[in-house]
This record gives structure tokens, sequence and C-alpha cells, in this order.
């Protein structure tokens, strides 16, 4: 059936209809009663309105605040009297629509129901057709958009459609006027019976198509007209509220509902065999008449899946997309980095060091040393962070992410770690501050809490930047591996952990995660830019506050009381730590900086900025570190700090969540005595080398 | 239908919306209108709802992990259910 192109002239001046049941007059001059069905955002009111124009009346339906649409139409001899019942999904009770829709076709009795679908979205619109069929044998399909789904790709048979469904489809594009005559033709046609419907119900199970028997057999005789019977016992063992109600508070006397009752609890898993039948009989109806999209775009993503989501090959392209992302960022921002901190923060330094020479000592101290040195050396690594950021947006962009979260959980369930407990620990990728809200999801208090402190085990964004900005001063070349090195380590931590957790507390219990994995597609520079952008600005509004107020506590402190930094009290309090420190063959400096991390990750590099004294002119923070550290002593400190106490934030939300000041205790105490430990490990090993 | 794809995820672990269409035989969209509908029927809830959450501070907010795709979980009742 094509869409030949035509045109309906809404009629002028028709007067608003009074409707009600059984109004159709099918002799002479012939009368009938439509009632156009549908989703909402389907077209149904566009085809409403193109037929009935002005001659529309709106109102309420009775009882509710829920807007009627009628009007009529007129169309050879016949008098249409046109009902747009509101938007549905289905016809079950769940909001006041769907009961007025479906009141409205069993008690009015229409003529003829048309159902219109969104052809470029059957899947999402035959589930109304299949609950409308059982009510009105006199059902015409009204195919529309179907030049959007052209334009998609997706092409629909109507009349396989047709043959399946077993009532009349009629192709249709309501925004262009196209085949809306021929909808109303159909719709003449079928009133006056020239057109027979034979349609094709849904099934249900064939155990459960006994128990339907019982409850019908039950619920005859008693069932108020004009309900079908049928219908009526579906819709008990599908636990439908309206008619529960009617039938065991009105209808049925109270021995008969006890059966029904009895009957509908040791059934309770009917209520999905019967939305199941529905849902086959739309495969099967799909099957039929959808030709499905592109199928270059679909085999890109299947070709590509193929390897991005395989087990082992996509766990080796996350690692290589990984450490990809890091020596991109190591090659071309850390010497943007390294420009920025001798050039610009080193000029910087010696202007403002002249330009306050005739001022007090501690200011100059302040601004050089404090400000500069500390909040200042963290702005230096925007570069890096920008590069850092944007690579993972167009990583996001093009749909690569999801895959890497699909592989990785492959990988943690290797690792038997595979409750709830992922998805919020994956999302510490980002942050650590959702990972501990997300952990929401598990229903288990106990598994909550104990995932809450597994939480700050993931490397958040912030950590990881901490990490590119240090490795590359301590390993040059070896940056990216060292970087992933350590985002390894962290997994395989959380993974140990994880597991012994998973079998001891959560006794195995398994959970599953079902995740939509996008098609791939072309990056969007602008979506890119904003999510640059957005990390940029809040990274930079952090350094300009919580970053630079710790710099100047951390500078006082540091400075009082006599201006010697080796005789201040920051160090009499970092040395009183330096027995733990010389375990990692870090001093009080190392130490106090991963103290000051506590208030904000990025703070521990504001710390070394001013206790390395990198406010002096032309001296770059790397090369005091380089010549600070042992190889094994900047690892030891690589491998404390991704493992340390989160930040204040997450420690914050932790409390928040967990309602306890002793787990909240209790998962900073962990943390601490696992980063030592660790750190501890690492120096003796490596050193020994 | 149903019953099957909560038996599916009763195994646990993590499933693409393709496996679990192919394993269904339907399309991916009709499986996205079943998960929706289960989800309306509490056997499944969407991660997304957690989404809203953004750290201050720090550089990222909850959603953008799982890159733009829906992710679902089973409810405890959805659990009871895989296990019948």
């Amino acid at each position: 059936m094509a869409a030949d192109r035509t045109h309906v002239q809404p009629p002028a001046g028709s007067a608003p209809p009074v409707l009600g049941p059984g109004q159709a007059v099918l002799s002479g001059e012939v009368t009938i009663i439509v009632a156009l069905a549908g989703q909402p955002n389907v077209g149904k009111s566009t085809v409403f309105n193109l037929l009935t124009g002005l001659g529309q009346h709106v109102g309420n339906w009775p009882g509710k605040t829920v807007e009627q649409k009628t009007g009529v139409y007129r169309y050879n001899g016949t008098t249409i009297h046109l009902v747009d019942l509101p938007g549905t999904y289905s016809l079950t009770a769940n909001s006041p629509e769907e009961v007025i829709a479906r009141d409205y076709v069993i008690q009015a009795q229409p003529d003829v129901v048309v159902a219109i679908v969104n052809a470029a979205s059957l899947e999402r619109n035959l589930y109304l057709v299949a609950e409308l069929l059982p009510l009105s044998r006199r059902l015409v399909v009204g195919l529309n958009m179907v030049d959007v789904a052209a334009a998609e790709g997706v092409s629909v048979e109507p009349q396989v459609l047709e043959a399946a469904l077993g009532v009349p489809v009629v192709p249709m594009s309501a925004r262009r006027n196209e085949g809306v005559r021929e909808l109303i033709e159909t719709v003449d046609r079928v009133a006056r019976g020239e057109i027979a419907c034979r349609p094709n119900l849904p099934e249900i199970r064939a155990d459960h198509r006994q128990v339907l028997d019982e409850i019908h057999a039950l619920v005859a005789g008693c069932v108020p007209a004009p309900y079908p019977a049928d219908w009526i016992a579906l819709k008990l063992l599908e636990g439908d509220v309206e008619v529960t109600a009617m039938m065991r508070d009105r209808c049925l006397p109270p021995e008969r509902w006890e059966k029904v009752h009895t009957i509908l609890m040791a059934h309770e898993d009917a209520i999905l065999s019967v939305a199941s039948g529905r849902y086959e009989w739309v495969g099967r109806m799909i099957r039929a008449a959808v030709i499905h999209p592109r199928a270059g775009q679909i085999t890109l993503t299947e070709r590509l899946d193929r390897w991005t989501t395989h087990p082992v090959w996509g766990l080796l392209l996350l690692t290589g997309a990984l450490g990809l992302v890091f020596w991109l960022t190591f090659a071309i921002g850390t010497p943007l980095q390294e420009l920025l901190d001798t050039v610009l923060l080193g000029s910087l330094s010696s202007f403002l060091t002249t330009a306050l020479s005739g001022a007090p000592a501690w200011l100059s101290g302040l601004v050089v040393d404090g400000i500069l040195g500390g909040a200042g050396t963290v702005v230096t690594f925007l570069p890096i962070l920008i590069l850092f950021f944007a690579i993972l947006a167009l990583m996001e962009d093009v749909g690569y992410m999801a895959r890497a979260a699909f592989v990785m959980d492959r990988f943690m369930h290797l690792m038997g770690l595979h409750g709830k407990s992922f998805m919020p620990l994956f999302l510490g990728f980002g942050c650590n501050v959702p990972a501990v809200v997300g952990t929401r999801i598990i229903d288990s208090p106990k598994a909550r809490l104990l995932t809450m402190l597994l939480a700050p085990l993931v490397p958040c964004a912030a950590r990881l930047a901490v990490i590119v900005f240090l490795a590359p001063i301590f390993f040059a070349g070896a940056a990216p591996l060292v970087a992933l090195g350590l985002i390894a380590f962290n997994l395989f931590v959380l993974g140990v952990v994880g597991a012994l957790i998973n079998k001891w507390v959560l006794r195995g219990e398994r959970a599953a995660f079902i995740m939509e994995l996008p098609l791939y597609h072309r990056p969007s520079l602008r979506t890119i830019g904003i999510q640059v952008w957005q990390n940029s600005s809040e990274f930079l509004r952090k350094a300009g506050s919580l970053i630079l107020v710790m710099s100047v506590v951390v500078w006082a402190l540091a400075s009082l009381p006599n201006g010697d930094i080796q005789t201040s009290y920051l160090a009499s309090a970092g040395r009183a730590l330096e027995p733990v420190g010389a375990l990692m063959g870090l001093d009080w400096r190392m130490l106090v900086a991963l103290l000051s991390s506590f208030v904000a990750k990025e703070n521990a590099i504001a710390t070394l900025g001013i206790l390395f004294g990198t406010g002096e002119a032309g001296v770059g923070l790397g090369s005091a570190l380089q010549s600070a550290l042992t190889p094994a002593a900047a690892l030891a400190f690589l491998v404390v700090e991704m493992l340390f106490i989160p930040c204040a934030a997450t420690v914050a939300v932790i409390k928040q969540e967990s309602k306890s000041w002793i787990w909240t205790l209790m998962s900073v105490g962990m943390l601490l005595g696992l980063s030592l430990a660790a750190g501890i490990l690492v120096y003796q090993i490596v050193r020994g080398w | 239908m149903l019953e099957t794809l909560l038996k599916l995820l009763g195994d646990g672990g993590v499933r693409s919306y393709r496996e679990l269409a192919a394993a269904l035989s339907v399309p991916e969209a009709l499986l996205e209108v079943m998960l929706e509908d289960l989800a309306r029927r509490g056997y499944l809830r969407s991660v997304a709802e957690q989404c809203g959450s953004k750290c201050q501070g720090c550089h990222a907010s909850l959603c953008g992990v799982a890159g733009g795709g829906k992710v679902w979980v089973l409810t405890e009742k959805g659990a009871r259910a895989a296990a019948a």
C-alpha cells in the first residue's frame, strides 16, 4: 500500500459532538464513533487536528483533569465522531490516562479504534496495539512517520504487517498530510463491514493458560457489562490494581474472590508471563514486517566491538588506550608544563621578588613562596590536565568509554569482584564522591558499607592528575608504564580486598548489570570542548580557593616562628613522622605533602612547590624533586599517594552515607595502614634491586 | 520472554544490550522497552538514578563514566524472580 500524497480539508464550523456508547447509525447517512489511540508523540494529535480542524471540542474527561478532545469529520456520506484518547504506553492502570483510554474503549465501544503507531519505533508502539486487540476487534493501525523511518534507514512493509496483525494497516505521514485520506477510507470500510478484521492475538505460556481458564471460570457470570470476561480474567492475572479492586469489592462473592485470590497468590510470576506473551507477539510482528537499519553503521560498531569488548583483546586494547592517553599527555603536556614552570612562573617569581623588595620579608615570602610556589605551581599543570581531559572526553564521545566499563567489569569478574559493588566502584574513576553515593544501588547495608570502604581505592581523576604531573619528573620516558603500573596496582589491591569481601561477607552473591553500548560515532568538537572547559575551569576554581588557602596555611606553618623552614612548626611536626618516612626513603617534606593531600589531592603538588622552594627564579620543582628522591623513594611516594586517605570531600560523604563515625574512621585507618604498608614494601623491594 | 531475560541476568556479570537481544532473538530496541518495563515493575533499577551527584572538588560527573549509555541493575525483587 503506497503512501499517495492526498490532502484532507478540515471541516469548517462542525458542531462539537456529544458522544456516548452506541450512537452509531449504520444506515443511510451513517454516523460512527472512532477513537484515536496511541502513545504520546506518535502524531495522533496531528491526525486529529488535520481531520477536525476548527470543529473540535475541548473539555475534560468526566471526573478527571485530563484533557478530552472530540471532533467531527464527514467522509463519503459518513459522519465520523472522532475521540482523541489520551496518549498511553499500555492499557494497564498505571496512570489516569491509561484508565481513561481503556475505560472509553470498553464502555463507549467505539465503532472503530485507530491505533496510531510510529513506524520508526514499532518496538515501542506495538505493545499498546497488543492490548487494544482483545478489546476492539475493529481496529485499524495508522502506520505514521513512514518518512521518518525511511530517513533512519528503517523500512516497514505494511502489507506484511497487516497480514501478521490481522487488521488493516495504513502507511502515512501525518505531518506531510500523506495517507490520512486512505486511513479514513479504511476506517469507513471497516465500520461498514467491507473489510473484516481477524486479529492475531498475543498468547500466554501454556501453564498460565490453564490458570487463566480457572480464573475465567470463577469470574464468569460476575463480570459487569460491558467488560469482556476473558479480558477481566487476564487483567486479574496481570495484577491490574483497578480491575482487582473492582472484582474484589463490587463483583465477586467473598468465597469466590478467596478462590481467585489463592490462585493469584500461587502464580505471582504470571504477571510477567502475560507481559511476556505480548512482547513475544511484538517480536514476531517486528521480525515479519521490519527491515532493520543501515547495515553499514551497525556492522562497523559490531566489527569494532568484536575487539573492544573481547575478554582478552578488549582488556589489552584498554591497557593500550590508557597507555596512549598517558604517553600523549606526557609527550605534549609535560614540556608545556615545564615551560610554564621555569619561564612563566620563574619570571613572575623574579618580577615579584624585585617588586616586593621594599616590602616586609613575610609579605614577599607569602606571595612568592606561598602563593606562587604553592597554588602557582598547581596552575602550571593546567596544560597537562587539558590534554588529559580532552583525550578522555574524546574516548567518551566516540562511545569507547562504555566499552571500557564493559571490559573492566569482565576483568573484575575474573578477579572475583562481581557484586553490585562493581558499578559504584567504577564510577570512582571520575571522582570518589559519586562512587560513595553510588553505593545506594546496593540493597544490603553491610555490603554497602564495605563497598564504601573500597571506593577510595579507585584512582580518581585528581589522583591521576597528580600522578600525571609527578611520574615524568621521576621516571622520564618510563612514566607511561609507571602510571599504568600504579593504576594496575590499585586495581589489584581493590580486587583482592573486594574478592575477600565478596567471598566472606556477600557469600558469593552475584549481581548482574546490563549496559547499553551506544553506536560509535564521530566525535563532536563542541562536546569535547565543553567538557574540557568545565573540567579546567573547575580545576582553576579549586586552585584559586581551596588550594590557595592551603598554600598560605602550609607556607605560614613552614615559616613560623623564625622564617627558617628547617626549624619551622611544620618541620617539627613532619620530623615526628620521619621514622615512618625513613622506611620509605621519604623525608618530612614528602610526608607533609602527603598529609596536605587530604584537603584536596592536588595540594600535594602545592605543598611540594612551597617546601622545595620553587619560588626562586629559574628553579623548577621537577629538578628539585629529582635531586631529593631516589627512584625507589619516588615510586614509594607515588604508591602511597595512590592508596592514601581520600580527600576531605570523600571522607565527608562517607560519613554522610554511612551515618557512622566508626565506619568513617575505619575507612581512614584502613587506607592509611594499607598505603603506608604498600609504600614501605615497594621501597624495600625496589631498593634491593 | 521477560522471565527468560531475568533468568539470563540471574547468572550475574555484565551483559550488553546486544548479547541479551541476540539471546532472546529480538531487536535491541525491543529489549530496551522490556528493560524499561521491568524497571517500572520494580525488577530493575537504572543506575542513572544516582546521576546528579557531582563532586565539587573533582573534575568529573557520575554519568559520563558509562559513556552515555544506560546501565541497569537487578533489584532485590528482580534477583528473587531471576533465582525462581
